[in-house]
């Protein structure tokens, strides 16, 4: 058998999509309604992700209060059989410091953290399947878990992928594409065309960095839109309810 | 980077002269420093990048591959911050981790080091070459400089040559015993980090649409103190970016990305041909001083 075509001739891909299709993106906000403050759960193609959001609240620790704004926290569990192959992962994996850093970092800022001093936010993700677009998932299931729990924001943070195969950009890439790609994650801040996240780990030509940035931008939009539905659509749920 | 021990005067004096396009050692914004390269013994580098100063010494020994990949040999980067360098860095912290993360992106995973070739005997003996950096002293851009240092290192590192005979066994040649072998590095990665700073409040930066951000090539240590976010480029000489890493921090346009990297690449040509001629000149001084043609004609293979 030949090698996997990740893009054919015709323009289609490994799974059906065209270059510029995303996968399958379902939320369900408010899904753990007793057991958090907030809580959500994406679905990007096959990746499965949890998030609960604790807070604001007041802090175990001195250490973790700041007297100017609030403090936010991340934590990353990722299933052991959340891959084809069953493995442990720890908490102090190189990697998903990285992750985790870039997650907090991210929030710190489109949270409006100044109005709510001393307190302090725990994130909690939880990966249960993956396949493809880690980061990309754990970023737009946060900033759902985030509007549930009623934390004031400035605007959406919407993560998606975008690769680079020979000459063409793919948006949202499987973990088939990404294994054989150079692709990038970038988070965009509304409908602005801002990055407050980009991550690329694997070589990718400089000029073709703009159409790969292109695309995703207008992927990230695309997030943006589907989350906001859904949003809306739980509020108008809610409020019918009362 | 928790204790801010920056007074609020000094930064506000730090972000109204970037205003300005001005900064408190007189570069421009998008100036980087000259690094300073000495080099010393097989692998030894000593680099100043302004008054950061960090010493990398390169080494070989010879150990098991891993089960999974038996032909290729083993690189290890082992970088600790220690409180000689800043007070900063009492504890291990975050930064450590992210250090090291963007210099094992840049050189290891972007296969800047051939690692088959440096397989002895498949699944039974290989090249462990392991990178320790020592940081000196602290005044910023850290990831820069041990990026840099730590792939001049490489390229300035010779392996011992060695023998296989037909019981298997290595005899590893002293250094006048035999000529030792370069390394084969296939590009060179070079690093940059660019701060970013939001002269406006966070409304302005997240909700207008004009970009008054200011972008600042190689920051000082009081820079990194202010700095609201910042963006690590590694790029070569071949038009390749190896990898970007933005973590949160202030959003920045797109556009304006896309444009820093264009800047990186233009140091990175710069910088790559630095590397090449203080490496060359060092071999040169090298080649003259232990008279290493005689041992050549000995040389059989």
């Amino acid at each position: 058998m030949p090698r996997l075509e990740l893009y054919s001739p015709e323009g289609l891909r490994v799974d059906g999509r065209r270059w510029n299709e995303l996968r399958r993106f379902e939320c369900k906000i408010n899904t753990h309604p007793n057991s958090s403050d907030g809580s959500s759960y994406v679905e990007q193609g096959n990746s499965k992700i949890i998030c609960m959001v604790q807070g604001p609240m007041e802090p175990k620790l001195r250490s973790q209060m700041d007297v100017n704004k609030a403090n936010i926290e991340v934590s990353i569990s990722i299933a052991h059989f959340s891959t084809f192959h069953r493995k442990k992962r720890s908490k102090n994996e190189k990697r998903i410091v990285e992750l985790k850093t870039a997650i907090e970092n991210t929030f710190e800022n489109s949270i409006i953290s100044h109005l709510y001093p001393r307190t302090f936010i725990q994130i909690n993700i939880q990966v249960l399947a993956q396949d493809g677009g880690l980061l990309a998932g754990m970023a737009n299931a946060a900033t759902l878990a985030l509007i549930d729990a009623g934390i004031a924001m400035y605007d959406y943070v919407s993560c998606v992928s975008a690769g680079l195969y020979d000459q063409y950009p793919l948006l949202d890439l499987n973990t088939l594409e990404e294994n054989d790609m150079s692709y990038l994650t970038i988070g965009v801040i509304g409908k602005s065309e801002k990055l407050a996240l980009l991550m690329l780990e694997n070589k990718m030509p400089l000029d073709k960095l703009e159409p790969v940035l292109g695309l995703a931008i207008a992927g990230g939009h695309r997030v943006r839109e589907l989350m906001d539905e859904e949003v809306r659509s739980h509020g108008k749920h809610r409020s019918q309810r009362q | 980077m928790k204790s801010n021990d920056i007074s609020i005067n000094e930064t506000k004096y730090i972000i109204e002269s970037l205003k300005q396009g001005t900064r408190l050692d007189g570069r421009k914004l998008d100036e980087i420093r000259k690094p300073e390269v000495v080099l010393g013994d097989n692998g030894y580098v000593e680099l100043g990048w302004g008054q950061t100063k960090v010493v990398i010494k390169t080494s070989s020994e010879i150990v098991k591959p891993f089960e999974d990949r038996p032909n290729e040999g083993l690189l290890v980067i082992n970088n600790e911050l220690s409180p000689m360098a800043s007070i900063k860095f009492d504890e291990r912290s975050v930064d450590e981790v992210m250090i090291n993360r963007i210099i094992e992106k840049s050189i290891r995973k972007s296969n800047a080091l051939d690692l088959e070739g440096l397989c002895i005997k498949t699944g039974e003996k290989v090249w462990l070459i392991r990178v320790d950096l020592s940081i000196i002293n602290f005044d910023g851009n850290l990831i820069d400089s041990c990026c840099f240092g730590s792939i001049i290192s490489l390229i300035h590192f010779k392996l011992p040559n060695y023998s296989l005979d037909t019981n298997g066994n290595i005899k590893v040649y002293n250094l006048d015993e035999k000529p030792p072998i370069s390394l084969s590095v296939l590009h060179i990665p070079i690093t940059l980090s660019i701060s970013f700073f939001n002269p406006l409040n966070d409304e302005e930066n997240l909700k207008s649409n004009n970009n008054y951000e200011i972008s600042v090539f190689d920051a000082t240590m009081k820079e990194e103190l202010v700095r609201d976010s910042y963006l690590v480029v590694s790029v070569n000489s071949n038009k390749e970016l190896i990898q970007l890493t933005k973590l949160g921090g202030i959003p920045i346009d797109s556009v304006e990305l896309v444009n820093l990297c264009q800047r990186c690449y233009a140091y990175a040509e710069e910088l790559t041909e630095l590397i090449k001629t203080t490496v060359k000149r060092k071999e040169e001084e090298e080649f003259k001083r232990l008279n290493l043609r005689l041992l050549k004609s000995v040389d059989t293979r």
